[in-house]
């Protein structure tokens, strides 16, 4: 890590801090859903959870490749990890349970409290918080996605209520991971927040992949940028600000065609898409148009 | 008498004239749209283009989009236009549209639940569009089971029957909206909101058979269609065998509107608009207005779509909120204007 120059190094700033007395002060992105709209809004937990609930697949993977890499274990192999991630995630929304199981291959075990989306979440938070034991605090992982695509009408009372309710046992984090930086930076969060000491070591191990991943493109001294179009689940461009047209700029030197739209919800003409040419198109499977109008090609 | 006759070849001159011109106008439209885009193609370019002889997105843009797109817009807008006029005359309602009998709202259901649930269950190619058919179809049965009795299919009970489908399958689509999330609520919306933007060569060929099957069934019985509109009694009176003739004009109807809005959506206005913008001009016999309506409406869609894909570039508006705010003070305007034209010769 020292050899790697400080510009060429992935810098992230940091959203969780610990406190002497053993409390936690950890940034939310705590979404405009709950009247917060502010990256710098901070919850303060009381000591480290170690247990939490999951609303996206992704944050159990991140958890899973942390465990992983402090066991010294692989993805096939690894009882240790696997076992310790049960003990830290108990509960998350069916439809994490199968992504999880269908896009990561992780199996989630029996005794994981599996729940609806749209379920009261004040009756579920007030049942976590009566399993967990005297000393025991529980966190619950969210996006703002999360709260959008629920029903459950999560607002700003919503959350102090339940954290009131509940004694403070049970606590909200909202994550956004729009850029590398962020999803660098949450990882450290959701590491530190759960105790996993080696969450450091990890993240410096990622910076330095990525470095190299990194210096051999640059060392590729293409003619131009290589285009690219990302396509949403709901069919419209990606634009900039939002992580998967920012991976693929920032770590493979892309050019996304629709950068200058700034939000997710842009629609781009295929006259446009077609005129720009992109080297490479990247779409969810999820819509029953053929491949060859995906790819924008001729019907064959 | 010999006034009479008089004006019975003035209103065929006009409608002749009407039909030529509304012709040309179409051609010329559909060839000035062509042009037209949210990408800036010179004019040698375009027809570089059409001969195969620019680049290959160039090419793309000008064979695979535009032209296609261009052809949908133009049978769906014959379609719906065709479908009005049936409507209005059957139902002896000026303000019948194709929506009228639920076929509309039957699709946009269909539709919804193929992107709610449909893709993750059965992954088919064109499963949208495929949904929207057989909901139309359905509903369409629907309609007419509800509204059949023993003595035979009463208008009013079919035009009620129509009503109360629509409202429970709009229901049920808000329904669907309500729990989903909200990519699938954009795309329910979108597709709702009316749209050629998915349309392609494959488009075409899946509505063009409809659309001529429904033409056909509806132009072949545009003399008993005159005789209806004067009054069931009447044209029974007259040799008409309404019953069969009514059954083939609501299957024609059906398979036009079902057609059009699997394809595109719900697109709004088109249906009601069109025929009494040409009614003001030929009259109200369905020998000639059935044609200037097919007309009519592919000049019309085309000019609306065109607008929608290039009003505001990079986007492209759905087409059904064109026709609707465009379409809506026309329509006022040419009541006002022509008050007494409409319903007389």
């Amino acid at each position: 890590m020292d050899d790697i120059t400080a510009g060429s190094a992935l810098n992230f700033d940091s959203c969780v801090t610990v406190n002497p007395d053993g409390s936690l002060e950890v940034g939310t992105f705590n979404s405009s859903s709950t009247g917060k709209t502010g990256p710098n809004a901070t919850t303060t937990i009381d000591s480290i959870p170690e247990k939490c609930v999951c609303y996206t697949a992704a944050y159990v993977d991140t958890i899973y490749n942390i465990l992983c890499a402090k066991f010294d274990e692989t993805k096939n192999n690894s009882p240790l990890a696997t076992a310790k991630l049960w003990e830290i995630v108990v509960g998350m929304p069916a439809d994490c349970k199968t992504a999880l199981e269908r896009d990561f291959s992780i199996d989630v075990p029996e005794g994981i409290l599996i729940f609806d989306l749209g379920e009261n979440l004040m009756t579920y938070s007030q049942q976590l918080a009566d399993e967990c034991g005297e000393d025991e605090n529980i966190v619950i992982l969210m996006t703002e996605y999360n709260i959008r695509s629920t029903n459950a009408k999560i607002t700003e009372s919503t959350v102090q209520t339940i954290e009131s309710n509940t004694g403070g046992k049970v606590k909200f984090v909202f994550v956004l991971s729009n850029s590398l930086s962020m999803v660098m930076s949450n990882t450290e969060m959701i590491g530190t927040l759960l105790g996993i000491d080696n969450t450091q070591d990890f993240i410096e191990n990622i910076q330095i992949k990525i470095h190299v991943m990194k210096d051999a493109i640059s060392k590729m001294q293409l003619e131009s940028k290589k285009k690219v179009y990302v396509e949403t689940a709901a069919g419209k461009a990606a634009g900039s600000e939002n992580l998967i047209t920012n991976l693929l700029t920032d770590i493979l030197d892309l050019k996304n065609i629709a950068d200058y739209l700034e939000l997710m919800d842009s629609k781009l003409s295929d006259e446009q898409i077609v005129s720009e040419k992109p080297d490479i198109i990247i779409f969810y499977l999820s819509d029953s148009r053929t491949m060859d109008e995906k790819m924008r090609v001729p019907s064959t | 008498m010999n006034h009479l006759i008089s004006v019975d070849r003035k209103i065929k001159r006009r409608a002749v004239v009407g039909l030529i011109v509304t012709f040309a106008l179409m051609v010329t439209v559909f060839f000035t749209c062509i042009f037209v885009g949210s990408v800036d193609l010179d004019f040698e370019i375009v027809i570089d283009a059409m001969m195969g002889r620019a680049s290959w997105s160039q090419n793309y843009i000008v064979k695979e989009i535009r032209i296609p797109r261009l052809i949908c817009a133009a049978i769906v807008g014959a379609s719906l236009s065709l479908s009005g006029m049936c409507m209005q005359a059957l139902f002896k309602n000026p303000m019948a549209s194709p929506s009228i009998l639920g076929i509309s709202s039957g699709a946009a259901f269909g539709a919804a639940l193929y992107i709610a649930v449909g893709y993750g269950v059965f992954q088919i190619t064109y499963g949208t569009t495929i949904f929207a058919f057989i909901m139309s179809g359905i509903t369409m049965l629907l309609v007419y089971g509800l509204a059949y009795q023993k003595r035979g299919t009463h208008t009013i009970m079919l035009l009620l029957s129509g009503m109360a489908i629509n409202a429970l399958f709009s229901g049920l689509t808000s329904t669907i909206e309500f729990f989903s999330d909200a990519d699938t609520v954009s795309s329910i919306v979108f597709w709702i909101l009316g749209s050629f933007e998915k349309c392609n060569w494959a488009s075409v060929k899946i509505i063009a058979v409809s659309a001529i099957v429904g033409s056909i069934l509806v132009l072949y019985n545009s003399r008993e269609l005159n005789l209806i509109a004067g009054g069931e009694r009447k044209a029974k009176a007259l040799g008409v065998n309404v019953k069969n003739v009514r059954i083939m004009l609501i299957v024609g109807t059906c398979l036009l509107v079902a057609s059009s809005v699997s394809v595109c959506g719900i697109i709004g206005f088109v249906g009601l608009i069109i025929p009494h913008i040409f009614r003001t001009i030929c009259g109200p016999d369905h020998k000639y207005l059935g044609p200037m309506c097919i007309l009519g409406g592919a000049l019309f869609m085309m000019l609306f779509d065109t607008i929608a894909r290039s009003l505001m570039p990079p986007y492209e508006l759905p087409v059904g909120i064109i026709t609707s705010i465009i379409g809506a003070p026309f329509f006022m305007y040419i009541m006002r204007k022509r008050e007494k034209d409409i319903w007389s010769v």
